[in-house]
């Protein structure tokens, strides 16, 4: 309850500070992009044909591009619709004196997402980006995303010359690979641990990155249905209980949950293990390490089967 | 049926390979060929046939998936974008329709405002048991349709889950189906965004052993941008979860989080989160209540340099078995990071985090010492050095779990070294090396250490352009253990070597004809009924139209 109040103060002095700023900041103007698009008029933005007459081919290419039925859509208003929905209005870049354009790849990452959050608010807004450790570590939606169709390397060895397991997801409309690859570019030593003995089928297509991780809120529904256990029990239901008898450490109740035991990108022991057969379970229960029934591990040797969790037993002997 | 099928895959590739060598011929004694441009095609065809020469263990080689034997598709797709730019429509088929394959659909309509989304997965695979178990198959199929009405969007989701496992004894087999139903609303709402949402989640164990559970979730999230500083977003989750035809369990969660800026290079985040949990089923010992409190403050100083500070409080009800008392179990974090460029081509991170446990709960078995680590502490730093066209990055972690009770320690350290560079416009490398070590140590307990084995873990590639239409790519991974193993249990000390070669020819409209070799050998040290040894010989092309 002490938590609560504590909690409580801090929320409305937030409030108060908020709403102090409010007044200072509401005569402010907008940054670039957005200013940009700010001080456009309706005759500010010369369409698609205008962009064509220098840019043929980038216009026509954006035509296979899954971000262009969107849009093109004429019931978008003018400022949103179009090359200039995104680049700004063509009237300001062929300005002689002061060109300018809305380039993707001068932007920095706040920039890149204040322009692409303009449309895609129903999705998330830009202060909910700035939270995300990606805002923070100043990636820019473009630095997975690409909006015009991929133009693979002149010249350059093919991505993925050869795969053994063809069985692979075509990777989400608008990311510039798949999700290996893209997340991969940043984190390489995450890759690397998926070629470890005992990984979670990345490599293999059976999964990938976001099927675990959040980078930002999905359109389409959510997995972590669990109330509990999170997103491991969408795949492995059968540990998600709740159960008769609940294992702590996998409940999650004093613990990190799954992560207490396993290590969810790749492991050098067998089932993704922190530690090899006994020192699991020995890593709590130092006690049952050689003096418990001294042989194989816990559940291979066919007494606690059910380590995850059971509706018979408690001590997990029987699921 | 697997006969006429592959027959009827080899008289198309065979016609497909055709088409493509007989322009290649017409073509014959014109001028050098430009470099290709290769801009993304409507249509790719890419077939493979792959023949291993395989000794061993058949179920270790396809622990997690069946891979392409014989003809295979790498990928057949085709992309539909009309004149009019109203819609869009993308298909792919990937994989053997005998084994492994993925195959989807996504159609865009009415200028992308209806979405609407199909795929099918089927992989078959085995558990690594020394001795024979039956293959294991998972089939996830799903849909979805996401449809705007002007700010808003609905989501529709239907996946549907099916786990056919088997194992090695003594571990039963899994029958299992998992179904799930979503329906989701997303709007902007003033200066934020709303979100309703629904889901379902069933679970049915065709073997009898666990009772079906439907679990029904409810959720609003709502988010306001109040004022030019502070953002709130506050949130309400409810599950329903019913367990065979026994007592509705429920958990419903309250949760407020937002951050406020304290100046032009300051922010604060906070978030609070309360969970109420009625749990009947659970019978040995349940939590009733907990409360979560979060901050984080960062600061971004001059120079490139920033720092964040964060702290969490997670504190529980937790009812003993006997139902005689309720405990509070406390976990306080501290976090901490620190990064920046020590120079312009530097990029230094370091973090460390302590996390402490108090008012552990009564242990009950013969052994009442407290079971937990009461006190983690990790710290990790990460070196990258931009040199030229490439990078290198070393990473240095360790990590002391204590618990004071048993007078137990858990040490680690792990260290990552790697880099990529372009060493000229035809000329690429890439290598990495993990190394991962423990030392345990327990009282009363001398084989302790021998339990937390270390590993290791070196890749390295290369890819070479030989010439404007021929291209070399190679990649070679080794993986081991130091594991004493002292319960001779499989899977504990292995040492794998795998090699992936591969020689492509890229034509100037950008079809592509690749042959490659795949050498892979797998020894456990322990158990030599895990050991395989294989090599793959492959030949494929990719044909764009």
């Amino acid at each position: 309850m002490r938590l609560g109040t504590l909690f409580l103060g801090v929320g409305l002095a937030s409030l108060f500070v908020g709403a102090l700023g409010g007044e200072k900041a509401a005569q402010k103007e907008p940054q670039f992009p957005l200013s940009l698009f700010a001080k456009a008029t309706e005759e500010s933005y010369l369409g698609d044909d205008a962009c064509s007459s220098c840019h043929e081919d980038v216009v026509a290419k954006f035509k296979l591009s899954a971000h262009a039925p969107h849009s093109n859509n004429p019931k978008l208003p003018v400022g949103k619709r179009g090359c200039e929905g995104c680049h700004g209005p063509g009237q300001f870049h062929v300005d002689e004196n002061n060109p300018q354009v809305v380039s993707y790849t001068k932007m920095d990452a706040k920039q890149v997402a204040a322009a692409c959050l303009r449309c895609h608010g129903d999705t998330m807004k830009l202060s909910h980006w700035n939270r995300t450790d990606h805002a923070q570590a100043s990636v820019a939606c473009t630095s997975c995303h690409q909006i015009h169709p991929k133009e693979a390397d002149e010249g350059k060895p093919p991505a993925d010359a050869l795969v053994a397991f063809h069985a692979q997801p075509t990777p989400k409309k608008l990311l510039k690979g798949s999700e290996l690859k893209v997340c991969g570019s940043c984190h390489p030593k995450t890759v690397t641990q998926f070629k470890q003995n005992s990984h979670h089928p990345v490599p293999e297509g059976r999964m990938v990155c976001s099927d675990c991780h959040d980078v930002h809120p999905a359109k389409n529904a959510r997995k972590d249905v669990d109330a509990v256990k999170g997103k491991c029990a969408s795949c492995h239901a059968d540990k998600a209980g709740p159960f008769v008898y609940e294992h702590d450490p996998v409940a999650g109740w004093t613990g990190d949950g799954c992560v207490e035991c396993h290590k969810p990108h790749g492991s050098q022991n067998p089932k993704l293990l922190t530690s090899f057969s006994r020192g699991v379970c020995a890593q709590c229960h130092t006690d049952k390490l050689s003096r418990h029934y001294p042989g194989r591990s816990c559940w291979s040797s066919g007494c606690h089967v059910a380590v995850h969790g059971s509706n018979t037993d408690p001590k997990f002997l029987r699921r | 049926m697997i006969e006429s099928t592959r027959t009827l895959w080899t008289a198309m590739a065979l016609l497909a390979f055709s088409c493509v060598f007989a322009q290649e011929e017409g073509q014959s004694g014109a001028e050098p060929a430009a470099p290709p441009t290769v801009v993304r095609p409507r249509a790719v065809f890419d077939f493979s046939w792959i023949n291993w020469e395989f000794n061993g263990n058949v179920r270790k080689f396809k622990q997690y998936a069946t891979p392409a034997d014989g003809w295979s598709i790498g990928e057949a797709s085709y992309l539909w974008g009309n004149d009019a730019r109203n819609s869009h429509f993308l298909g792919a088929f990937r994989g053997a329709p005998e084994d492994d394959y993925w195959t989807g659909a996504e159609l865009l309509l009415f200028h992308g405002t209806t979405a609407l989304g199909g795929s099918l997965r089927r992989n078959k695979f085995y558990d690594p048991f020394p001795l024979f178990v039956e293959e294991s198959e998972r089939e996830v199929g799903e849909a979805t349709l996401v449809q705007a009405i002007g700010p808003a969007r609905i989501a529709l989701r239907y996946q549907m889950d099916k786990q056919d496992e088997y194992f090695g004894a003594p571990k039963e087999p899994l029958r299992q189906r998992t179904r799930f139903l979503d329906a989701v609303l997303g709007t902007e709402l003033g200066d934020g965004r709303l979100q309703l949402g629904v889901s379902e989640r069933t679970y049915w164990d065709r073997t009898n052993v666990l009772p079906d559970t439907d679990v029904v979730r409810h959720d609003a999230i709502v988010s306001q941008q109040l004022g030019p500083r502070l953002n709130l977003e506050g949130g309400y989750l409810q599950h329903k979860i019913r367990v065979g035809g026994g007592d509705e369990n429920e958990v419903e969660t309250w949760l407020v989080r937002g951050d406020l800026d304290l100046g032009e290079a300051t922010t604060l985040g906070f978030g609070f989160r309360y969970e109420d949990l009625n749990l009947p089923t659970v019978q040995n010992a349940a939590l009733r209540k907990r409360y979560e409190t979060t901050g984080r403050l960062n600061h971004r100083f001059g120079g490139g340099w920033s720092a964040a500070v964060g702290y969490r409080h997670l504190e529980s009800e937790r009812i003993r078995t006997d139902r005689s008392e309720i405990e509070v179990p406390i976990r306080d974090a501290w976090t901490g990071r620190v990064w920046g460029r020590l120079a312009p081509n530097l990029k230094l991170s370091v973090r460390g985090v302590y996390d402490h446990l108090r008012g552990w709960p009564t242990v009950v078995s013969d052994d009442t010492r407290a079971l937990w680590w009461d006190d983690r502490a990790s710290v990790q730093a990460q070196l990258d050095w931009f040199v030229g066209t490439g990078t290198v990055y070393a990473t240095l972690a360790h990590a002391v779990n204590v618990n004071d009770d048993r007078d137990a320690t858990l040490r680690s350290t792990s260290v990552a070294l790697g880099g990529s560079f372009e060493l000229t416009d035809r000329l690429s490398v890439f290598a990495e090396h993990q190394r991962e070590n423990h030392r345990a140590r327990a009282a009363g307990e001398p084989d302790f250490d021998a339990y937390f084995p270390g590993g290791l873990l070196s890749t390295l590639g290369v890819s070479a352009a030989l010439s404007d239409q021929w291209f070399f790519t190679g990649t070679y991974t080794e993986t081991g253990t130091n594991n004493s193993n002292l319960v001779f249990e499989p899977g504990g000390n292995y040492k794998g070597k795998y090699w992936s070669l591969a020689l492509t020819h890229r034509r100037p409209d950008g079809n592509e004809l690749m042959l490659g070799w795949m050498p892979w050998r797998f020894w456990d040290k322990t158990n030599p009924f895990l050991d395989y040894d294989t090599q793959a010989f492959v030949v494929s092309a990719k044909m764009r139209f």
